[in-house]
C-alpha cells in the first residue's frame, strides 16, 4: 500500500500529468508504468499518489498477479476534464469556468 | 444567395468592371489630349480594379443553415473549425478562417426561423491584403490588383463550398457528446488556438525583423548621404583644403558600410533567438495537435498534452504582444503621419544648414521648422509606444489574473470548497 506523506501544496502540473496519463490509459495502469510515464522519481510519485488517493481522484487495486494498479475515479476524470476545459477557454480568450 | 449564384454574380461584376473601364477610357480619351492617352487608360483600368475590389469583398452569400440558435452558432462553428485544425480568428460576431497564405473566408451569422444562417464572404490573409492594396494604390499595377482580387475571391468561394460546407452541415446534427469527446475536443481546440497565436506571433516578429533589416539598410544610405555632405562641407573647413569627390565618397561609403553591418548584426542578434523559440513552439504545438487528432498519446519522454497547453498559455502574453507590435507597424494612420513628418523635415533642415553656412540668419527659422517636424514625429511615436506598452502591461496583468483563477479553480475542484 501507499504510505508516504502527501505534499502540502501539490504542484498542479504533476497532478495534471498523472491525471492525463490515467485518462489516456482508459483502464487500470501498473503503478511502476504510471511512475515512468509521469517522469517523476519514486518518492515524489508515492507522495502524489497518496495525495490523489486521499482526495478520491484515483483508486489503487491489488491484482491477482501481485501488482498494484491505479485507475482514475469519476471525480478524477471530472477534474481532468474541467482543467482541460478551463485552459482551453483561457487560450481562446474566454473567462474560465463561466 | 448561394455559392453558385455568388460565382455568377462575380462574373457579372467582372463584366461590369470591364465595361466601366472601357466607358471611362473612351470618355477620357475624348476629353483629354492625345498626349495623355496612356494616363487615361491607366486611370480607367484603376477604376475597374477598384470597383471589382470593393464589390468582391462586400459580397456575402448563404453557405449553410444550422439548426442551432444564433447565440450559440459562432461558438459551435469556431469550435468545430479549431478541432479540424483550421486557423481561425473570431471576434464574437464573425469568424475568419484562413484558406491558404493568400485568401481566407469570413463567416457571419444571421438568425432564421429554423436556427442560424451562416454567410460567407471573400476575405484575404495579411499577405493577400498587402498585395491587393499595394497594387491598387500604385495605380500602374491596377491589373495586378484585379488579378489578385479575382484569385482571392474565387479561392475563397472554392474553399468555402468545397471544404467548409460539408462540415458545417454536420454541426448540430452529429451525436458527438459525452465526456471523453469533451476532453478530446477541448484539447484540440486549445492546441489549435495556441498554434494559431504562435504562428501569428512568428509572422509578426518575422515581419518586424524584415522591417528592422530594411531600416538598417535605409539608415546606411542616410549615413552615406550625411557623411558625404559632412565631408564636402565640414572637413574642407577643418583641413583648409578642398576634399575630392572620390575621397569624400570613399569615406562616406566606409562609414555607411560600417553602420549597416553593425545595425544588421544587432538586428539579427536581437531577433534570431526569438524567432527560433517561436518556431520551436509552432512545431511543438503542431506535433501535439496532429498526435491528438490521430489519437496517439505522447510517449513517456514527451510533455503531456495538457502540459503543452499550459506552457503555451504562459507564453501567450508575449505572443499577443508580438502580434500587436507587428500590426502596429502597419497602423496606417500613425505610421503614415510619422513618415510624412519625417520626410517633410528633411527639406527645411537641409535648407537651414545651407543658409547658415552662407551666413543667412533665416537659416535658423528653417532649422526651427525642421526641428518642430522632427519633434512632432517623435511625439506621435512616443504616444503610440506608450499606448502599446500600457496595452502590453494590461494584457500581462489580465493573464496573470487568469492564471491565478485557474489555479484557484483547480485547487477548489481537487480539494473541495
Amino acid at each position: 500500500m501507499v504510505d508516504s506523506s502527501p505534499p502540502e501544496r501539490p504542484d498542479l502540473y504533476v497532478v495534471a500529468r498523472m491525471l492525463e496519463r490515467l485518462w489516456r490509459e482508459n483502464g487500470p495502469m501498473l503503478k511502476t508504468r504510471l511512475q515512468t510515464a509521469c517522469n517523476v522519481n519514486y518518492d515524489v510519485f508515492r507522495k502524489y499518489l497518496a495525495w490523489m488517493l486521499s482526495k478520491g481522484l484515483v483508486s489503487v487495486q491489488n491484482c491477482e498477479d501481485g501488482h498494484e494498479r491505479v485507475s482514475l475515479t469519476p471525480k478524477g476524470e471530472e477534474s481532468y476534464r474541467k482543467l482541460v476545459q478551463w485552459i482551453s477557454e483561457v487560450i481562446q480568450d474566454r473567462m474560465p469556468g463561466q | 444567395m448561394d455559392a453558385r449564384k455568388a460565382k455568377q454574380t462575380f462574373g457579372i461584376l467582372l463584366v461590369l468592371s470591364l465595361s466601366l473601364t472601357t466607358i471611362v477610357a473612351l470618355y477620357m480619351c475624348t476629353q483629354l489630349p492625345y498626349s495623355m492617352l496612356s494616363t487615361s487608360i491607366m486611370l480607367s483600368i484603376w477604376v475597374g480594379a477598384f470597383v471589382l475590389f470593393v464589390a468582391s469583398f462586400s459580397l456575402k452569400f448563404n453557405l449553410a443553415e444550422l439548426p442551432i440558435p444564433i447565440g450559440k452558432a459562432p461558438l459551435a462553428v469556431g469550435s468545430w473549425l479549431r478541432r479540424t485544425g483550421s486557423r481561425v480568428s473570431a471576434d464574437g460576431e464573425s469568424i475568419v478562417v484562413r484558406g491558404d497564405s493568400f485568401f481566407s473566408v469570413r463567416l457571419t451569422f444571421r438568425p432564421t426561423q429554423v436556427g442560424t444562417c451562416v454567410r460567407a464572404q471573400a476575405w484575404a490573409s495579411s499577405a493577400g491584403w498587402s498585395v491587393t492594396m499595394i497594387s491598387l494604390f500604385i495605380w500602374y499595377f491596377s491589373i495586378a490588383a484585379a488579378v489578385a482580387t479575382s484569385h482571392i475571391f474565387l479561392g475563397s468561394m472554392r474553399y468555402a463550398v468545397g471544404s467548409l460546407l460539408p462540415g458545417l452541415k454536420r454541426i448540430g446534427t452529429d451525436s458527438l457528446a459525452g465526456r471523453e469527446v469533451d476532453i478530446h475536443s477541448a484539447l484540440l481546440e486549445g492546441l489549435s488556438e495556441a498554434r494559431r497565436l504562435a504562428s501569428e506571433a512568428y509572422e509578426g516578429t518575422r515581419s518586424n525583423y524584415e522591417d528592422a533589416m530594411l531600416l538598417a539598410i535605409v539608415g546606411g544610405i542616410v549615413v552615406f548621404m550625411i557623411s558625404l555632405a559632412g565631408a564636402k562641407l565640414g572637413y574642407a573647413d577643418i583641413l583648409l583644403e578642398p576634399v575630392s569627390v572620390g575621397d569624400a565618397m570613399a569615406v562616406s561609403f566606409l562609414a555607411a558600410l560600417g553602420f549597416t553591418v553593425a545595425a544588421l548584426w544587432f538586428v539579427r542578434r536581437r531577433y534570431t533567438a526569438i524567432l527560433l523559440r517561436l518556431k520551436d513552439w509552432m512545431l511543438d504545438l503542431d506535433v501535439a495537435f496532429q498526435m491528438e487528432m490521430s489519437g496517439i498519446a505522447p510517449v513517456d519522454s514527451q510533455r503531456s498534452t495538457i502540459e503543452t497547453m499550459a506552457d503555451a498559455w504562459k507564453e501567450l502574453p508575449s505572443w499577443l504582444s508580438a502580434r500587436r507590435k507587428s500590426s502596429a507597424y502597419r497602423e496606417p494612420g500613425t505610421w503614415i503621419l510619422i513618415l510624412s513628418l519625417l520626410s517633410a523635415c528633411w527639406y527645411p533642415i537641409m535648407l537651414g544648414v545651407m543658409m547658415l553656412s552662407q551666413g543667412s540668419v533665416n537659416g535658423v527659422f528653417a532649422l526651427a521648422c525642421g526641428s518642430a517636424l522632427v519633434g512632432a514625429a517623435a511625439y506621435v511615436y512616443v504616444r503610440w509606444k506608450r499606448s502599446s506598452d500600457s496595452e502590453d502591461s494590461r494584457t500581462k496583468r489580465e493573464w496573470s489574473e487568469r492564471s491565478k483563477m485557474i489555479d484557484d479553480l483547480f485547487r477548489r475542484q481537487l480539494m473541495g470548497p
